[in-house]
């Protein structure tokens, strides 16, 4: 008898101890099944908590080079060592931004550091009126905090930093200098946000915490299969956004007749690949913490092979699509590796949300997974 | 800005030629039992609305080439119009009888549905909540419903994201809820604008297209996205919201409005909200105006308020129920779930249909 066909009562307690039998060949290490419980721990100790401190270290570097462009006049050094960091921060974000629950949904962090979707170049807008006013309130430490969120985060970073017709640094005018100073300080601000969710999961009160004790006397949650739903939403949540983000757009945009251009999360820096990259690297790493291979149901033992092809390929088909996007637009590579996505990223998220998740006793219902 | 629907209509309209099938194949008598109708997930991944008999049966399955959302129901004439979820790229039209082929319908390039709609009382107009999505601005596009569904017209939701609008009880008044924020039609459901929301509930006046009131929310509780809308014989308009902050910080959930009153939060039900996990899916108001029901399909429950005293008198424990609406019965309800089950109750007592392989989707209309 295999854990999920115990009787309930038990199956909790078999749940974190036993060891799946349908696994494929004895060579192969059987996959544990973990209790509910222990997948939310994983999940935070060992996908969540090093991640948030990947991103603290990250923006802190992208703070100090920023910083560090403007006292060097925006040398070419300076500037490549600012960009560089940025991509640090972009890859750390792209690992992070599909946990909408906890700490990142206060004080609208999600869209302090990451403003996006933006179709009517709000940041940009909104930017160029900052640098118009040229308050230098606004440069103070904690002072953008109070701004709009459109010019808080990534999304209004890029468009500083990666202007080549106008380096950043490079003038010696009352404008280039304000410019910079406000690039410093929304790279400061990045580096805030990212402290604050960091701090919200571990400190001593922190949402960590709160997902471990869940309980009656939790006012959050009552029962470690409300802290797992969580944590398996997210990864639903995750893979759709790559889709709907990235690959859908993508796909849409090319297939158009005539042909046109998405317009992608950051373009500008040309990390548009690195992000979505990131993002598949971190799901798949979100899937191992959470253990849903070992929930392959006993009666689909196709799923077993199925679904590690299909990350090897989504991870793959990620990597290069960049290159696909910049060398060959519209190809037949191109459509097909967006094709593939599109199949491996809905495939991967239908069989964990019908098949994976209830066979481990995660409820996912079709309105509570996605309502209106 | 030029949204591509052409997978979406074309999909529609290759659907329909199975729709004829399964119109072909259904007996036109008069069912005995109570109708209901709601948007689907079937067995084999797809999508269809479903005409279901309360005592099981399902009389009529019309597919469609993506998720459905709400109902607008023409009763007088057995019709009715199921709008594609947000960002909806098309409508479908059918007779809730069977006797007519469907229709299906689009809004403008640059406009998509939120996923209601309503008639007019005489039946000669629809009401569509829509989103430009050139400015972002949420608008009530307007369609002739006396044949081939061209849209005659438009005028503002006044508000960004409006989400169900219902015509209130004088046939002029159409009560909307501005949810507050957007989506980007490219890049699907992703919410934009949560940090500038100001949801509201507008009432305008369908004969010009003028505000006749608009009431929000204290800036406290601005993240507070208000759906959806239920009228009381007496001129109430309660409604259940979604909240876009963090769990946490859930204020109550449920609220009380009228044209010339401001919102008033459901004040027994502030413990609620973070128990209700931010989540109400649908509201209905009893035939008899005395109960509100309130969807909580994340928290697996459905809630009844008193109308008069605003008090919680009771709950329903069912899991991923979000489409709620009158039974046929004077305090009877009718409630639908992601796991194909129809469950009529009262304070007596419940009954319950499943279907088979079917999931229903957020609303459940008697017809």
């Amino acid at each position: 008898m295999i854990p999920g066909r115990l009787p309930k009562s038990l199956r909790a307690v078999a749940a974190g101890l036993v060891v799946a039998g349908f696994a494929a060949g004895p060579a192969q290490a059987l996959p544990i099944r973990k209790s509910h419980a222990t997948m939310v721990l994983d999940t935070i100790d060992q996908f969540l908590v090093p991640r948030l401190e990947a991103l603290t270290k990250a923006s802190g570097g992208l703070a100090t080079s920023v910083d560090a462009v403007c006292k060097a006049g925006g040398d070419e050094t300076s500037r490549k060592a600012a960009a560089a960091a940025f991509g640090d921060t972009v890859r750390a974000w792209g690992g992070l931004d599909f946990i909408r629950f906890g700490p990142a949904m206060r004080a609208h962090r999600l869209e302090r550091i990451f403003f996006w979707p933006d179709p009517r170049g709000f940041a940009s807008r909104q930017l160029n009126g900052l640098l118009a006013a040229k308050k230098p309130e606004l440069l103070a430490p904690g002072a953008l905090a109070s701004q709009s969120v459109a010019v808080q985060g990534l999304t209004a970073l890029e468009i500083l930093l990666f202007d080549e017709k106008n380096p950043l640094g490079a003038g010696t005018d009352e404008a280039a200098k304000y410019r910079c100073a406000l690039a410093a300080a929304i790279a400061a601000n990045i580096h805030a946000v990212a402290g604050e969710i960091h701090a919200g999961w571990t400190g001593d009160d922190g949402f960590r915490r709160k997902m471990l004790t869940a309980g009656s006397d939790n006012a959050l949650y009552k029962d470690a299969t409300e802290t797992v739903r969580e944590v398996a939403k997210a990864l639903a949540t995750g893979l759709e956004l790559c889709r709907d983000r990235f690959v859908v757009p993508e796909l849409t945009a090319v297939t158009a007749k005539p042909p046109r251009r998405a317009r992608l999360a950051f373009e500008p820096s040309g990390l548009t690949g690195d992000y979505l990259e990131a993002s598949l690297v971190a799901l798949k790493e979100l899937y191992e913490a959470i253990g849903f291979d070992a929930y392959v149901p006993a009666d689909k033992p196709w799923m077993t092979n199925f679904l590690p092809t299909a990350w090897k390929s989504l991870l793959a088909d990620g990597a290069r699509l960049d290159t696909l996007r910049k060398t060959e637009r519209g190809s037949e590579a191109h459509l097909h590796a967006l094709r593939k996505m599109r199949f491996d990223l809905g495939g991967i998220r239908n069989i964990i949300v019908k098949e994976l998740a209830p066979n481990a006793d995660i409820v996912m219902g079709f309105n509570e997974l996605d309502g209106d | 800005m030029a949204i591509d629907r052409r997978r979406f209509l074309i999909g529609s309209l290759v659907t329909l030629a199975a729709a004829h099938e399964a119109l072909a194949a259904e007996t036109l008598g008069e069912p005995a039992s109570t109708l209901y109708a709601s948007g689907a997930r079937l067995a084999d991944g797809s999508y269809a609305v479903l005409v279901v008999a309360e005592d099981g049966r399902i009389l009529r399955e019309i597919p469609m080439s993506a998720r459905g959302h709400d109902i607008a129901i023409d009763h007088a004439r057995r019709r009715a119009v199921i709008f594609a979820r947000r960002p909806g790229f098309f409508a479908l039209a059918f007779d809730v009888d069977g006797r007519r082929a469907p229709d299906v319908f689009a809004p403008p390039p640059d406009r998509h549905f939120y996923g209601h709609g309503v008639f007019a009382s005489d039946g000669r107009l629809l009401y569509a909540t829509e989103h430009n999505a050139d400015t972002g601005d949420g608008m009530i596009g307007v369609y002739d419903a006396t044949g081939g569904w061209r849209r005659v017209g438009e005028f503002p939701s006044y508000g960004i994201g409006p989400h169900e609008a219902i015509l209130l009880s004088d046939g002029r008044t159409l009560a909307v809820a501005n949810g507050g924020f957007g989506n980007d039609p490219q890049t699907g459901r992703e919410s934009i604008g949560i940090a500038i929301m100001e949801p509201n509930v507008a009432f305008i006046d369908v004969a010009t297209g003028a505000l006749r009131a608009r009431h929000g929310l204290p800036a406290a509780i601005n993240l507070l996205s208000v759906r959806h809308l239920a009228e009381t014989p007496t001129g109430d308009i309660w409604f259940g919201a979604q909240w876009q902050g963090a769990l946490e910080d859930t204020p109550a959930l449920i609220g009380r409005v009228g044209r010339d009153r401001p919102i008033a939060i459901l004040e027994s039900a502030d413990s609620l909200g973070v128990a209700l996990k931010g989540y109400i899916g649908a509201v209905a108001v009893s035939a008899d105006g005395r109960l509100l029901a309130a969807s909580a399909p994340l928290a697996g429950r459905v809630i009844y308020a008193d109308t008069e005293s605003g008090k919680i008198v009771r709950e329903t424990a069912i899991k991923d129920s979000s489409g709620i609406t009158l039974g046929a019965g004077a305090s009877e309800f009718a409630m639908s779930t992601g796991q194909g089950v129809v469950r009529v109750e009262d304070k007596a007592g419940a009954r319950t249909a499943t279907f088979s392989g079917a999931e229903f989707d957020n609303h459940l209309r008697r017809v």
